[in-house]
Order: C-alpha cells, then sequence, then structure tokens
C-alpha cells in the first residue's frame, strides 16, 4: 500500500460522508426531529462537516509529538466538559440522557470529545512509561484507575455506549503499546462483568439486552426497532427498492436518521450498498491499522491504532446493532448518520492518522515524500 | 510480541468483525429477503373498500322516488375548540348559526360531539376549505325518498349493514334493501364496492405515491318502475280519504294496466315512511294488496259467470229464476241482499244476485268452477321470477275433492277462497284484455348511470282465460253493474263507459261470519270498449252505516279514475263519439 494507503483512507472516508449526505437527504423528510424542514438534517451535517474538515487539516498538519505533549491537558479538558454536560443549568439532556452542552443552535456532545481525548491520553501514557508499560501496575491498572473518573461520568449521564468505547479504545492503545497480555484479557473479563452489573442494575438496559435475544417477543418494545430494521434489510433485497422509496423510513423504524440509518440504506440501495459500505470500513480500518503499524514510535503507534479501532469498533458496533447481532446501544455509524459531534471525532481521527502517515516510515521508500494534508 | 504484531491483531480481529457482519447481511438481504419482504408487504400495506353508490329507485317517466344521497356529519372537538377560539365564529357562520348557541354546545370534555347533521356539500367543501382543526366532518351516505309514504310499500327500505370485505380490515357500511322493490332489486341497486390497495406509514396515513392499486366502485343501477308517480299520488290521496270517511281496518287500491299488467298505482292504508326509519310499525310496511288475503265476495263471481259463457252453457240473455231471494241447497240457505224474481244473466251481474251466480255453477259443475278460477290465477302466486315484489301471497283455493256440499254455491260468491286485491286486479285484467291474464308488472326496466337499459321487463301472457268474444260478453254484463239498474251507480265517470263490479263481504270473526263487520270492494275499468286501466278498491270495516262496496268504494272509484284518466290523457271526445254511433 505504501504512501496510498492516505490516498485510499480520504477516498474512502469522502465516499461514506458523501453517502450519508445522500441518505439524510432521503430520510430527512420523514423525521420527527426534523422540524418541519425536509433539509434540515443535510444542512446541519454539512455545517459540522465542515468543522470536521478543519479539524482534520488541524490535526494532520500538527505533530503527533505535540498532540502527546498536550495529552493531558486534552484529556483533562473533555472530562470537565462532560461533567458540564450533567449540570443542569449548562448541560442539555434529550431522552433522558444529559449528554449535550448547547453552543447556541447546536449542541456539542462532550462524550464523543472525550473518546478522542482518552485515546490520546492513553498514548501519552504510552510514551511516558516507555518500558514500564511491560508492568501491569503501569502499563494498565492505573490508567484504568485515571479513566475512572470520565467514565463514570459518562455512566451518569447515561451514555454506555461511549463509556463502554473509552475502555476499549484504551484497551487497544494499551495493547499495542505494550502492556502484558494475560492481565488484560483478565481485566477485560471482570470489565464485562462489570457491564453486565450495571445492566442488571438498571432494569431499561436489561430490557434493551433480553429484547435483543429474542425480538420477535418484543415486538413494541426494544426489540421493535430491530425487528423494523431487519424488515427494512431485508425487504431490500439484493439491489433494493430504490434511492428515496423506502416505506420503512415513514415512521415505522425510528432513528432512521441516526443509529438506525444503515438499514434505510439497505433497503433503497440494497445488499450491493451494504456490502460496500462495509467493505469501505474494512479499507479504512486496514489503511489506519497499516498506517499505525508503520508509524515512527511506539506511542505514534499506538495512537493510530486507538484512533482506528475508535472508528472500526464504532462501525462494527452499530452494524452489529442495525443487524440484530448485538443488543441496541445508541452507536450512530461514523461519517454516515446523523450526529455532529460524532463527525467530527472521526474526521478528528483521520486527521490524526494522515499526520501519523506523514512521518511514517514506509518499506521500500528511498525517500520521504510529503503528503499533502487530507482536508485540502 | 512485537508492536507491528499487535497492530496487525487488533486490525485483522476488526477486519474478522466486519467479515461476520457481512455475512450476516447476506442472510438477511439475500437468503431471507423474501420473508422480509412478505413481512413488510404485511405491515405496510392494507386494503380499503371504495363505497360504491346506491342506484335510484325511479317512476315510470324517470322522477326520482328513492336515492341515496351523501350525508355529513359535523363532530366538534370542544378541547381544541377552546385551544383555538378564532374558529368559532368563523364555523358558526359556515353553519348558519349563531356563534353563541355553538359557544353553550362546545363541551371541551367532548371530543367528537355532533353539532350539526345533512349539512349541504358546498357548506361541506366550504368547512374543509378553511381546514377548521375543531371539526371533524363525516361522510356516510342516507338513502331518502322524496314523496315520503307515498309509495312506501313498494319501495320498502334498507338498512345499513356492516359488511366485511376478503383482504379489507374495515368493514363497510352497506344500504342492504329490506322490503319491497329495495329488497328486490337489491343486488341491481346495490353496486359493486371498490377497492384500494395503498401502502401506509407507520401511523396508518396512506403514502399516494405508492398506491398500488385502486379498482373504482360500480355505482348501482337504477330501477325503473311501472309505477306513475302522478296516478300514485291520486290513488294516496283517496287512501287517505277513504280512512278518514270510513275508519276502516285497512284500505287497498291498485291500479294498473289490463293490457299489460303494469301496475301503475299501488297503496294501502295503514302506512309509513321510510325516511323515518324509527317509526315503522310490522303491519304499515306491509305491502297489502299483494300479501294480505281475504274473501273476495261478489267480485269474485265474474270466475262462474266467464266460465258459463266460455264455456257456451248460458248467454247474456239466460234467464234463472232467483227463488225471490231465499234458495235452499245442500240443507242450508243461500240469500240474496234483495228478493228477485227472474233475472237475465246480465241482471244477475248487475244486480250481483248470489242464488243466480250458484245458479250457474251447478250447471257448469266443480271441476269447471274450479278449473276456471285457476285460470283466472287465483291460488296461485301471480308474480314469477325477477322483477316481482316481495312477499306475495297466493291465496287459497282448494280442489273440488275438498269441497264440501255446500262449496259450489259459496266458492262463485267469493266465499271459501282467499285471493289478494293484485289477484283480483289482474283476473279483472284479463277480462278487460279480450281474456288473456297478464303477469303483472311493477318494473319495467334496469338502467345503468348512463341511461342504459341493462335489463327489460316486458309484459307478458300468462294464459288465454277466456276466449275473445266471452270475454266482450263479460264487460257488457260488467258495464250493467256501473248503471242506474246495477250496484254500483256511484261508480259512473263522466264521459267514459264504465265496467265493473262490487263486492260486499262479511268478515269472518271468530271462526264465524260477523254481522256488521264488511269488506266492501269495487273493481273497474274504463273505457269499458278498449280498457287504458283498471281501479281495484278494497275498504276492510268501514265504519258507520254505510257498507255495500257500490256505496263505499265506488265512489272512490270515480274519484280515481277521473283524475287517472286525466293523467293518462285519454280521449273523452272520442269515446263520447263511438257511444253516439
Amino acid at each position: 500500500m505504501g504512501r496510498n494507503s492516505a490516498h485510499i483512507l480520504v477516498a474512502c472516508v469522502a465516499g461514506l460522508i458523501g453517502l450519508g449526505l445522500i441518505m439524510l437527504a432521503s430520510v430527512g423528510a420523514f423525521s420527527p426531529d426534523n422540524r418541519g424542514q425536509t433539509l434540515f438534517f443535510l444542512q446541519r451535517q454539512g455545517l459540522w462537516l465542515a468543522v470536521g474538515a478543519g479539524i482534520c487539516v488541524g490535526l494532520s498538519r500538527c505533530d503527533a509529538k505535540t498532540l502527546l505533549h498536550y495529552a493531558g491537558w486534552i484529556f483533562g479538558i473533555a472530562t470537565v466538559l462532560v461533567a458540564f454536560s450533567l449540570i443542569p443549568g449548562l448541560g442539555k439532556s434529550v431522552k433522558g440522557s444529559a449528554r449535550w452542552i448547547p453552543l447556541g443552535p447546536f449542541a456539542v456532545q462532550p462524550g464523543e470529545i472525550l473518546k478522542l481525548a482518552t485515546v490520546i491520553l492513553a498514548a501519552g501514557w504510552v510514551k511516558w512509561q516507555g518500558p514500564r508499560m511491560k508492568n501491569a501496575w503501569y502499563g494498565l491498572v492505573l490508567p484504568f484507575l485515571i479513566l475512572l473518573v470520565p467514565v463514570c461520568l459518562l455512566v451518569k449521564q447515561p451514555d454506555l455506549g461511549s463509556a463502554a468505547f473509552v475502555l476499549a479504545a484504551t484497551a487497544v492503545v494499551l495493547f499495542v503499546g505494550g502492556a502484558p497480555i494475560l492481565p488484560l484479557v483478565v481485566l477485560g473479563c471482570v470489565g464485562v462483568a462489570g457491564v453486565g452489573l450495571v445492566a442488571i442494575s438498571m432494569p431499561e438496559r436489561l430490557d434493551r439486552l433480553v429484547s435483543f435475544m429474542n425480538p420477535e417477543a418484543h415486538r413494541q418494545g426494544g426489540g421493535y426497532q430491530v425487528t423494523q430494521a431487519l424488515i427494512a434489510l431485508g425487504s431490500g433485497g439484493v439491489r433494493g427498492v430504490g434511492l428515496g422509496q423506502s416505506i420503512q423510513k415513514m415512521f415505522y423504524l425510528p432513528e432512521a436518521h441516526t443509529d438506525f440509518i444503515f438499514p434505510i440504506l439497505g433497503e433503497e440501495l440494497g445488499l450491493v450498498a451494504t456490502l460496500g459500505v462495509v467493505l469501505v470500513f474494512l479499507m479504512v480500518t486496514l489503511c489506519g491499522g497499516y498506517i499505525a503499524g508503520h508509524a515512527s514510535d511506539l506511542s505514534a503507534m499506538a495512537l493510530g491504532m486507538g484512533v482506528t479501532a475508535l472508528v472500526g469498533m464504532q462501525a462494527v458496533a452499530n452494524l452489529g446493532v442495525v443487524t440484530g447481532l448485538l443488543p441496541p446501544k445508541g452507536v450512530g455509524l461514523p461519517f454516515i448518520s446523523y450526529g455532529g459531534s460524532n463527525l467530527v471525532l472521526c474526521l478528528g481521527a483521520v486527521g490524526i492518522l494522515l499526520s501519523l502517515h506523514r512521518e511514517a516510515k514506509y518499506p521500500a521508500e528511498a525517500r520521504q515524500r510529503r503528503l499533502v494534508g487530507g482536508g485540502q | 510480541m512485537k508492536p507491528r504484531n499487535r497492530v496487525m491483531g487488533v486490525t485483522l480481529g476488526l477486519a474478522l468483525c466486519f467479515t461476520i457482519v457481512s455475512c450476516r447481511l447476506i442472510w438477511i438481504q439475500l437468503v431471507n429477503q423474501e420473508s422480509y419482504r412478505a413481512e413488510a408487504i404485511r405491515s405496510h400495506t392494507r386494503g380499503e373498500a371504495v363505497p360504491a353508490q346506491r342506484g335510484s329507485i325511479l317512476d315510470v317517466s324517470g322522477r326520482v322516488l328513492a336515492q341515496s344521497m351523501p350525508w355529513i356529519e359535523v363532530r366538534l372537538d370542544g378541547k381544541l375548540l377552546a385551544e383555538e377560539p378564532r374558529e368559532l365564529p368563523m364555523l358558526a357562520s359556515l353553519l348558519g348559526v349563531s356563534a353563541e348557541w355553538l359557544k353553550g354546545q362546545a363541551d371541551p370534555e367532548n371530543r367528537y360531539q355532533k353539532i350539526a347533521e345533512g349539512i349541504s356539500v358546498e357548506t361541506e367543501a366550504k368547512i374543509r376549505a378553511n381546514k377548521l382543526r375543531s371539526v371533524r366532518l363525516e361522510r356516510k351516505t342516507i338513502r331518502n325518498y322524496p314523496n315520503g309514504s307515498e309509495t312506501a310499500q313498494i319501495l320498502g327500505y334498507v338498512n345499513l349493514q356492516e359488511m366485511n370485505l376478503a383482504g379489507i380490515e374495515k368493514p363497510l357500511a352497506v344500504e342492504v334493501g329490506e322490503a319491497g322493490v329495495e329488497k328486490s332489486m337489491d343486488r341491481y341497486l346495490r353496486g359493486v364496492a371498490g377497492e384500494r390497495r395503498i401502502i401506509h406509514d407507520a401511523i396508518r396515513r396512506e403514502i399516494p405515491y405508492f398506491r398500488l392499486s385502486d379498482r373504482p366502485a360500480r355505482d348501482g343501477y337504477h330501477v325503473v318502475l311501472t309505477v306513475d308517480q302522478g296516478i300514485q299520488h291520486v290513488v294516496e290521496r283517496e287512501a287517505d280519504a277513504l280512512v278518514e270517511k270510513y275508519q276502516p281496518e285497512s284500505v287497498q287500491i291498485v291500479v294498473l294496466r289490463p293490457s299489460t299488467g303494469e301496475v301503475l298505482g299501488m297503496t294501502s292504508r295503514p302506512t309509513f315512511d321510510p325516511n323515518q326509519r324509527k317509526t315503522f310499525e310490522a303491519g304499515a310496511v306491509k305491502d297489502r294488496p299483494i300479501a294480505d288475503i281475504y274473501e273476495p265476495g261478489s267480485t269474485f263471481k265474474i270466475v262462474t259467470v266467464a266460465a258459463g259463457l266460455n264455456e257456451g252453457v248460458v248467454d247474456l240473455d239466460s234467464t234463472f229464476f232467483c227463488e225471490n231471494g231465499e234458495m235452499f241447497y245442500g240443507g242450508s240457505s243461500l240469500k240474496d241482499h234483495e228478493a228477485y224474481g227472474m233475472l237475465s244473466l246480465r241482471e244477475i251481474v248487475a244486480k250481483s244476485s248470489n242464488i243466480g251466480t250458484a245458479k250457474v255453477a251447478i250447471q257448469l259443475g266443480e271441476e269447471k268452477v274450479y278449473e276456471y278460477a285457476r285460470l283466472f290465477g287465483f291460488g296461485q302466486k301471480t308474480q314469477k321470477g325477477e322483477g316481482i315484489l316481495p312477499g306475495e301471497e297466493g291465496g287459497l283455493l282448494r280442489p273440488t275433492k275438498k269441497w264440501s256440499k255446500l262449496s259450489i254455491t259459496r266458492i262463485p260468491m267469493g266465499y271459501e277462497v282467499a285471493a289478494t286485491n293484485l289477484q283480483m286486479a289482474l283476473a279483472y285484467g284479463a277480462i278487460a284484455n279480450g281474456g288473456k291474464r297478464m303477469e303483472p308488472r311493477i318494473i319495467k326496466a334496469v338502467v345503468d348511470r348512463d341511461n342504459r337499459v341493462v335489463l327489460q321487463f316486458l309484459p307478458k301472457v300468462v294464459c288465454q282465460a277466456i276466449k275473445p268474444e266471452a270475454a266482450a260478453k263479460m264487460v257488457e254484463a260488467l258495464r250493467g253493474v256501473v248503471s242506474d239498474q246495477g250496484t254500483a251507480e256511484g261508480a259512473q265517470v263522466p264521459g267514459y263507459e264504465v265496467a265493473g263490479k262490487t263486492g260486499t263481504a262479511k268478515k269472518v270473526v271468530q271462526g264465524d261470519y260477523a254481522k256488521d263487520k264488511y269488506r266492501s270492494s269495487f273493481i273497474g275499468f274504463l273505457p269499458a270498449d278498449k280498457p287504458e286501466f283498471l281501479v281495484s278498491i278494497l275498504v276492510d270495516e268501514p265504519k258507520g252505516k254505510v257498507y255495500y262496496g257500490g256505496l263505499v268504494a265506488g265512489p272512490a272509484f270515480k274519484n280515481i279514475a277521473t283524475q287517472v284518466a286525466e293523467q293518462l290523457h285519454l280521449n273523452r271526445e272520442a269515446v263520447v263519439a263511438r257511444r253516439g254511433n
């Protein structure tokens, strides 16, 4: 792949974003949240795209070293913002979750910023600890203890999905950074058990889990969305019913513009498009992994793999949910679902990968060429 | 493990996840797509019935006797009106009521309150155009009978029935004929409901872009009756006059055209108003001229006399000794209402002598009397096949082996037999029609919405009951009835020769003939030499001193015949001129 990895990455991301905008235009008219404007989501997403592209270019211009240098600050600010969103006067609550901080007509989800900040912090941690990463205490337990603060805040929101991603992405970074494998597996098991406990303690979550196992019996409850998502995908068949011709988006499938946009894509454009999208995500992951694998040093490698995993895992989680493989969690599909903060986060991740790419050492490369940043 | 291998491990892990998702997608969208598609169709589509408008019932010249009209109900949502008070004056002015009244009606608790119904289609359009939120308009259909109780028993009435159609979840309210022409012609009047298969969104609103199929309704056909509304009106008024004058138990009048058997008018009392569904009484809905059987009395004498003439055993000038008013036969006495000596056959008919008629019958024999009674249509239903009125009775005529010794003297004068008024009218119609007995016709045709004839009911001869010469003689005898020598002097119609016969039958009360309860009847037709129409009147139990058929029903015949002759534009002068020859 060599130098082309970045080109492929940018092309894939641009394709996903373009497809996402088309789908938002398609479903936008039928959402109860569109404030009466057919293209409301498209316009909003366009604005966020501009912001995200700027951040992407900015991060791609910025050295990984500089970024890691300010890792603590970035993480600290993100944690404070998450805390802000919980304060009734400052934060905004939608459907029982205090996840937003309103900024004029827009609202920012600090949880999304925190995801990226956590990955940066963990990569920074890898850099500071150096060889001590092999020690289970310094390489694993200590960083997770630090993370306990923002994770608890996320659980309080509640935004269990983001909390899980923060932990999982950190685990990836630490794993790549040299953390011992066995304690990591143990810690992972403890984490899963913890999630299970939290789920049982929150009846609404438990219902989601149970209904996932038997969607037919929970048609009107938690299984409803998944049932409708499967109907949308299945009725699309191989070739789809045609762009804009979805019926499931006519209020059958809730959240058709955010978490459940993929089934509408499957209904309108068919298996050809859904497999295509999965393939493109796979390409993004492979490019990210390739860039990370050839990064200049260990911390950069960890950072690259961390941001790649952040995007890839979200994609997997969303696809798993909408195809009925995983319990519903409230995770958007990166680059495609409506949601400004997540789009900015994902574009930020791409920016970091492009920045790493500039300094990467690819095999069979006599001379380093400079790639112009992805945003330009 | 080298860091790069760890990176590769994580990347491959993610790649594996994507592969699993891909397999799952193939499973859903390729392997199982049909079952999901079926599920989608099941939950997205629904069938909707498109109601067909019921056809109208028209009189012979196309005047509407029954029609289905849109009926619009206005329902007020008191809660929404309270939220949007500015709609109040607008609604009040549209409905033509005062705002205060409307305000008083509005109940914030009641979200489905009927405040008006039967508003015009124009008002409905205005309300819809104004998009008033607090009002809901419901379009229903109502069967309207513009003439009220006139023709009611012929037309019958409809009921709204909820019908479940295949593939359509919501039952359709259909007007179903329950009596009269509404019932017998229901399959033509009803039409065929159409069907729309639509795709709807999750809150069940149609998505018009995706309409699957649209089969329009086929509106019901119109049914054209032989009844003439003008004649019917005359008949109805006379029935009312008879009711007022005699307070009878019931009145029946039939007007028909002897040459075709077409019923021009028919009514009975008591009656009902099909527009007022709640006021129906079982007895009033009954179409008595076809559904009530009774002992006809003297009007039945024509059977015996016509049989005698047809068989050639007697002639108009044959004379019979009428036993001075009382004849003993079979151990019982038979009386005339006056003592007669020698009477010609002509006089026997004119004066309605029971004894004379009995003697003719005895001369003919039981078998012949029975045979001619059958030929004249007694003891059997007159209508066959399609286009009939429901509920007809066939009457009673026992076969000769069940006759008693006395029957041969009783049956010729209209006792021990029972017939409907329509049967009597048709028997007289046969005489008026040169001996040809016609099937009755109440329905002329079925036409579609573009006035093309779908089905036509042509006149039909049932049989030649008697020879034309015999019929002519019979008419001559009947002309004697409506003369100063006959029993129905009052039935004379100025300008026309009338032929007819009176009947005054004692009613049976608790198994025996009552002394003071009678059925008075008159059946006549004109012009006698070329009959255009026939009127049969029956007054059941006239109260007061007058009860003879000639005195009760005779004048009523005159009233009706005079007006009907005018309605049919019969040429008076021509008749008079012919008489002069």
